[in-house]
C-alpha cells in the first residue's frame, strides 16, 4: 500500500520546511490525531548539510518510517531513514552504496510491518572516462532494527533505470516498484519490478503509443 | 519525493556552489526526474557533470504505484515526449495501458501520486 494511505490514527507527511537558506532544509513530519495536525522535526543524519523527507509509510497506528536524502559536504546525497516508535523518532543512514556511486535518491517506502519495510530509489554511477554516468536501481530493507542494501536486476542494454516508488501487499507479501528506464539516446521507457518470494523480477509495463518498453 | 527532493537537491548543490564538473549530485536521468513532476517540456538535465554528454529526458515514468492486492496494481506517471498523464495497471502477470484522456480545454497533464482504496476504485 501506498504510505499515505495506511495511516491509522497517526500519520506523516514528509516536507521540507524553508527556512531561508537551502542548506537549512531539514526533515519535517505532520502527525494526525484525526482530528488536527502537528508537525514535528525528526533527527537529520549526523553531517548532514541539508536533507529532506519524501516518502512515508505507517504499518502501525504508532510506527512509521520515512525516507529521504541528504546532503554531503561535497554536494553528493546520500539516503536517509527516519522511524516513529514509542513517539520518538530515530535517523538512520541508509547503507551500501556502490564505491563508484555518485549521489543516491531514495524515493519511496512501502511497509508490510513494523519489521518488514522497503524503499526504493536510484543512485547515479561515476562515469568511466569520456562516458556517460547511468542510474542504477536499489532496494532497502528495514528489518526492525537495521537497514541493509538490496541490488535489483537491471534491465539489459545498461543505459541504467531509476525507481520512483513502491507498494506493497501485506496479505501476498509482495511489492511492485516503477519507474523509468533509458533505452539509450533520446529514448526512454516505463519500467517496474516485482517483488515476491524474496526475489526481485523485471516487469514490463505496458508502452503507451507501441513504444516497445523493453 | 518528486516535487521535493529534486529540484530541492538540484537547488542545494547549486546554493553550495558546487561547480558543474564535480557536482555529481545528480546524474542525467536524476534531474529528468524533475521534468516528470511538472508539466513542462522536458529539460535538460541542470546538473549534469560537464564532462557526460548531455543526456535526454526520460519519456515514459511510471512516478506512483499503488497496490490493494498482489494482482492488482496501479501505476501512474506521464509521457514526458508527449507531457500527457498515463497510467497503467499491473494483474499480477502483464500490464495494461491506457492514454487517458485530458479535461476539455487543457492540452497537457501529469499524473503524480495515486492511491486505491479498492481493486476496482483508484483516484491520481
Amino acid at each position: 500500500m501506498h504510505g499515505r494511505e495506511q495511516l491509522r490514527g497517526v500519520g506523516l507527511i514528509g516536507a521540507t520546511p524553508f527556512a531561508g537558506s537551502l542548506s537549512a532544509e531539514a526533515p519535517l513530519a505532520e502527525t494526525w490525531n484525526g482530528k488536527s495536525w502537528a508537525p514535528s522535526q525528526p533527527p537529520a543524519p549526523s553531517g548532514s548539510h541539508g536533507s529532506q523527507l519524501g516518502g512515508v509509510s505507517c504499518p502501525a497506528a504508532k510506527m512509521c518510517v520515512a525516507t529521504g536524502l541528504y546532503f554531503l559536504g561535497n554536494g553528493n546525497a546520500a539516503g536517509f531513514a527516519d522511524v516513529l516508535s514509542g513517539g520518538k523518532w530515530t535517523v538512520y543512514k541508509l547503507p551500501g552504496l556502490a564505491s563508484n556511486a555518485y549521489s543516491a535518491l531514495v524515493e519511496n517506502v512501502s511497509c508490510l510491518s513494523t519489521v518488514n519495510c522497503v524503499a526504493v530509489g536510484s543512485y547515479g554511477t561515476r562515469a568511466s572516462a569520456g562516458g556517460t554516468p547511468s542510474d542504477v536501481v536499489f532496494a532497502e530493507y528495514w528489518n526492525g532494527k537495521k537497514w541493509s542494501l538490496a541490488r535489483l536486476p537491471m534491465p539489459a542494454g545498461g543505459h541504467g533505470a531509476w525507481l520512483y516508488d513502491v507498494s506493497c501487499v501485506s496479505s501476498s507479501r509482495t511489492c511492485l516498484a516503477t519507474g523509468g528506464r533509458s533505452l539509450g539516446g533520446s529514448k526512454s521507457a516505463a519500467f517496474a519490478e516485482t517483488l515476491s518470494a524474496g526475489k526481485w523480477k523485471l516487469s514490463t509495463p505496458y508502452a503507451i503509443g507501441g513504444e516497445p518498453s523493453l | 519525493m518528486r516535487r521535493i527532493v529534486v529540484p530541492g537537491l538540484v537547488a542545494l548543490a547549486a546554493a553550495f556552489g558546487v561547480p558543474a564538473a564535480t557536482s555529481a549530485a545528480v546524474t542525467p536521468a536524476h534531474a529528468a526526474k524533475a521534468s516528470a513532476a511538472s508539466a513542462a517540456p522536458a529539460v535538460p538535465a541542470p546538473m549534469a557533470p560537464a564532462a557526460a554528454p548531455a543526456a535526454a529526458a526520460p519519456k515514459h515514468l511510471l512516478v506512483s504505484v499503488s497496490c490493494k492486492a498482489a494482482k492488482s496494481c496501479v501505476a501512474v506517471g506521464a509521457d514526458v515526449n508527449t507531457n500527457r498523464p498515463m497510467a497503467e495497471v499491473w494483474n499480477g502477470a502483464k500490464w495494461a495501458g491506457a492514454d487517458l484522456k485530458l479535461p476539455a480545454g487543457a492540452t497537457l497533464g501529469t499524473l503524480d501520486w495515486v492511491s486505491c482504496t479498492a481493486v476496482n476504485s483508484c483516484v491520481a
